[in-house]
């Protein structure tokens, strides 16, 4: 690697192994401007991981690439946290009156340990609670909640309940919270990433790791008022909090007015506040837009996010590999396939799996089914929101079609939850064939009527040229990906850069304009769309016999270490960024989300123009708010 | 020569049944009675409108459109007015009261002003031919565009009463669009009546019954078809429907000047809103389509249908704009009128003066 002998002789304290680069917090922003030079201008994303219990520090992680190179790279900084470490850990707790009720009745019989799949000394764990003793957690740490021993429990203990109450216990459920140690902190890269802003204000809001020199490092999604940080391992799981929302709207009202008194000092004219969304017809779902308008120009934007936010990347740490699939089905929920797959391969990565081909095949086919509905549905509210109501009919009759396929493939519609760790779950029946045949039939001719009611529609160009405009220069710099890039002119697509399933197999083209607005982001949709159908017939052409999952244990462990896996989602780069330890769950799983990464250009794109555009402009970004409040 | 409107209309109904004299209070009762008429109208009119909105509407985008209400859904409307009037009425707190309760009527009072002067057609009764208006003004024309001007204003009382933020940028919106395009209408109108020489709407449309070489008849849309545009699209613009729907722009302003107001004061806005389309189709009609016109085969009641018909395909296409177009943006809208209707209708205006001058034959 040419540039990890750059750094070598530029930066002292750096380790470097495979695209894989630490160093110290104080030497960070230097690299990354360095790295900014050498062509790495695309930061990825940014995120934390809490290893204060292993090694007393907090580790975070950016992923950088560099589009001329094709190449990522991982670089990767810690904060150490003083009073934090073996905390409770070890030390003898007292059994809970709940557990000591539920377990009473147990008589040390055994066919508990004998009925368990995983082999774990059930009868141990509980008759241990009932003499008292002092049982430890990681024995149970193994069990798949098949709930055979406590069918065959002739004492009908609840046994699972008492695993479930063990394991809170053990995951620090009343040690005292996350506030007995200081906040740790890295220096920020705003000044060089612009997208590093929110990444840096999520990484913030979630887990607690202050960035110096960060211009406005308030909470992302939740409250001003929420206490402690969620994604901390120390963070109780089930603790509830009040959170109070009069008071954070005040906190932002008067931010909002002294940024209303300067702008109106600076202009001499009188600005006004509008607050659009969460509801609002054109915010795509529960954005909200803060607003200083002067008449219908705005000066000024402030997004605020969070309306939907689920902590989806703290559920998973809590789920086995295989039950938080259907948790990314609701992320962007107009696109779960692509989701679902992000994530498999994610879990794949890990495990260095082999996949059966068909699956594979299959695979990519609803991917691009999956595409092509996301497409339609960006189709149909996007003249919507332009005023136009009749497109909105015509794709969501197509888009019908697609979910007719997906139907007799897995039987459902919207909430997939199809692929599986090894392949997938159903195989291509002759309806699904035939559906698919005549969608691929109409389909052309489907978007040509599309593209008549709206290509040359003077009121449409006219509404979506030179509209929403982002610079190449800028839409990098934001870590903007998918379709609103490739409307800058930069033609990268992960389908192509980095093929993963079965992509090198097909030939197809990456649509690129050069317009940088609204109107090329709508050329390259339609014409996305196109080559979907392409692939789709291509692989349907090719798809191989044979079986559609590889033989995967029933309860999967990937090795120690991590993966980051990108697909090109319809919205643009999608990335899961997984940690394993070793055991059922995953140690961190972040979810780089492109609607939350091109959103946050939306402040660019939308300077000084009138609303009007900048309900355009959202809607050219094709935002899903599932995704990006996560 | 007085014109036989519908006040004779009911005069001669009245001698038919045996009352000769028509006294002060009779006089009132009888203007009552007009004026419940005009409600009538405005209020077939929506239901038609609304109704065949939705059919039409959903015919162009693959769907039915009401369904259950009555066979095919034809109660609709009526279910929707049921609705309308059941419903609670809201004043929010913290509007400006009297503007708020004021500002529907406004926008209906002068809604209805508007067809007082609108002749349907003429029928014959014993030889005397009675024009269907409800007053034959000399200055018809100049009155609907007066009148016209006022809606604009009930739209900027209820954006400023409603005290609120989208409905003030609609208000705003409203003031801008009403002062850029009533010019271009104006202009538009100005040649028409250089071509017949009267304000009066039966004189405008007797003006053009004849025939020009035998074939084509005498309309003004064959004389002035630059007028016609441009009257045409100004009046779509004028009354905010698709494409020039910016006053209450749904994907922007969420509902514009109508946003707080529910129930009854909210159904003001709304039947204006649906008269206004068969307003502006019946207005091109009597100016460019030379109203009742058409082959009656001696029944001249048919007039009325003729005239219907030509009002009904305005309509239709104001509909169609809606199922196809989305909105222009606002400066893009003014644009439009300043600095393409205007010149316009100026031209247009210096054509027919020129041509008045040459050929006084056929203007």
């Amino acid at each position: 690697m040419e540039i990890a002998k750059k750094i070598k002789e530029n930066f002292k304290a750096v380790k470097i192994s495979d695209g894989e680069i630490r160093i110290k917090k104080n030497a960070l922003p230097d690299l990354c401007r360095f790295l900014h030079e050498s062509g790495y201008t695309h930061l990825s994303l940014i995120t934390g991981v809490d290893y204060t219990d292993e090694r007393g520090e907090f580790e975070v992680v950016y992923h950088l690439y560099s589009y001329s190179k094709k190449d990522l790279i991982t670089v990767k900084t810690a904060a150490k946290v003083k009073g934090a470490g073996s905390k409770t850990r070890g030390k003898k707790t007292e059994i809970p009156e709940e557990i000591k009720k539920k377990v009473k009745d147990c008589i040390g019989c055994k066919i508990c340990t004998k009925k368990c799949p995983q082999e774990i000394d059930v009868k141990e764990v509980i008759f241990g609670l009932k003499e008292g003793k002092d049982v430890d957690p990681g024995v149970i740490e193994n069990c798949s909640e098949c709930g055979s021993c406590e069918e065959k429990c002739p004492k009908k203990i609840e046994i699972l309940g008492v695993f479930e109450m063990l394991k809170l216990g053990s995951s620090g459920g009343d040690s005292g919270g996350s506030d007995d140690y200081e906040m740790p902190s890295i220096p920020s890269i705003t000044h060089i990433y612009n997208s590093a802003d929110w990444h840096e204000r999520e990484v913030y809001d979630l887990m607690g790791i202050e960035f110096e020199g960060h211009p406005n490092l308030r909470r992302m999604f939740l409250s001003e008022t929420f206490e402690g940080y969620p994604l901390r391992k120390s963070y109780p799981l089930t603790k509830k909090q009040e959170v109070n929302i009069n008071a954070e709207f005040e906190e932002d009202e008067h931010l909002l007015d002294n940024r209303l008194n300067t702008l109106q000092k600076q202009s001499g004219t009188g600005l006004f506040h509008l607050n659009m969304g969460p509801q609002h017809p054109s915010t795509h779902g529960v954005l909200r837009l803060r607003l200083l308008v002067d008449g219908e120009i705005i000066r000024e934007i402030y997004p605020v996010l969070g309306y939907l936010h689920r902590g989806i990347e703290k559920i998973a740490e809590n789920l086995n590999y295989t039950q938080f699939i259907p948790y990314t089905d609701r992320l962007d929920y107009v696109a779960s396939m692509i989701n679902n797959a992000a994530y498999v391969y994610a879990v794949e990565d890990l495990m260095e799996l082999e996949i059966p081909l068909r699956a594979e095949y299959l695979r990519v086919i609803v991917m691009e089914l999956q595409r092509i509905a996301s497409h339609l549905i960006w189709f149909a509210s996007w003249p919507m929101d332009l005023g136009a109501t009749t497109p909105y009919f015509y794709t969501l009759r197509d888009r019908e079609r697609i979910l007719w396929i997906f139907e007799d493939l897995c039987g459902a519609r919207l909430t997939l939850n199809y692929f599986r760790v090894g392949g997938v779950t159903g195989d291509m029946n002759d309806a699904a064939e035939k559906k698919l045949k005549d969608f691929l039939g109409i389909m052309p001719e489907m978007i040509e009527e599309y593209e008549q009611l709206l290509t040359e529609n003077e009121i449409i160009i006219g509404r979506s040229k030179g509209v929403g405009y982002l610079s190449k220069k800028d839409a990098i710099n934001y870590g903007v990906t998918g379709p609103i890039l490739r409307s800058a002119g930069v033609k990268y697509d992960i389908r192509k850069a980095h093929t993963y399933s079965v992509y090198d197999k097909f030939k197809f083209k990456i649509p690129v304009e050069k317009g940088c607005d609204v109107y090329a982001r709508y050329k390259i949709r339609m014409e996305e769309m196109r080559q979907s159908l392409s692939i789709i017939s291509q692989a349907l052409d090719g798809i191989p016999e044979g079986e559609i999952k590889a033989r995967v244990p029933r309860l999967i462990t990937p090795l120690k270490g991590e993966s980051y896996s990108r697909v090109e989602s319809p919205k643009g780069e999608l990335g899961v960024y997984m940690i394993s330890d070793g055991s059922q769950r995953p140690y961190r799983l972040h979810i780089r989300s492109p609607c939350f990464c091109n959103l946050s250009s939306i402040s660019r794109m939308c300077e000084n123009s009138v609303v009007a555009d900048l309900i355009s402009a959202t809607a050219s970004i094709d935002i899903v708010l599932g995704e990006i409040d996560r | 020569m007085e014109v036989q409107t519908i006040y004779d209309l009911i005069v001669y109904v009245l001698n038919l049944i045996g009352i000769h004299e028509v006294d002060f209070l009779l006089n009132l009762v009888i203007y009552g009675v007009m004026g419940l008429a005009v409600f009538g109208i405005v209020g077939a009119v929506l239901a038609v409108h609304s109704y065949a909105e939705r059919k039409i509407m959903g015919d162009f985008q693959v769907r039915l459109g009401p369904m259950v209400a009555g066979p095919r859904g034809i109660f609709q409307p009526i279910a929707d007015g049921i609705k309308l009037v059941t419903k609670e009425d809201i004043i929010p707190r913290g509007v400006d009261k009297w503007l708020f309760i004021a500002a529907p009527i406004v926008v209906m009072v002068s809604t209805l002003l508007i067809l007082v002067p609108i002749p349907f057609g003429k029928i014959n009764i014993d030889g005397n031919e009675i024009f269907l208006v409800f007053a034959d003004l000399k200055i018809g024309i100049l009155f609907i565009l007066a009148v016209s001007a006022i809606s604009p204003l009930g739209i900027i009382m209820a954006g400023w009463a409603s005290n609120n933020k989208y409905a003030l940028l609609s208000g705003l919106r409203a003031a801008a669009q009403m002062m850029s395009y009533e010019i271009p209408i104006v202009l538009a109108i100005i040649g028409v009546i250089l071509v017949s020489g009267t304000m009066n709407l039966i004189e405008i449309v007797n003006a053009q019954q004849e025939l020009i070489f035998g074939i084509i008849p005498k309309w003004n849309i064959f004389l002035m078809p630059i007028a016609f545009i441009v009257f045409f699209i100004c009046a779509v613009a004028e009354i905010g429907r698709v494409p020039f729907d910016t006053i209450e722009a749904e994907g922007e302003l969420v509902a514009g000047y109508n946003i707080e107001y529910s129930g009854m004061r909210f159904a003001f806005f709304f039947i204006a809103e649906y008269a206004h389309p068969f307003i502006i189709g019946a207005l091109a009609t009597l100016l460019f389509l030379g109203g009742w016109h058409g082959p009656t085969f001696g029944i001249a009641a048919l007039g009325i249908v003729w005239f219907l018909i030509k009002t009904a395909v305005f309509v239709y296409i104001m509909i169609w704009f809606r199922g196809t177009l989305p909105r222009i943006r606002i400066d893009q809208m003014l644009t439009l009128g300043w600095k393409y209707m205007i010149p316009l209708a100026l031209l247009n205006i210096a054509i027919v003066g020129a041509l008045k001058f040459i050929a006084p034959g056929v203007f």
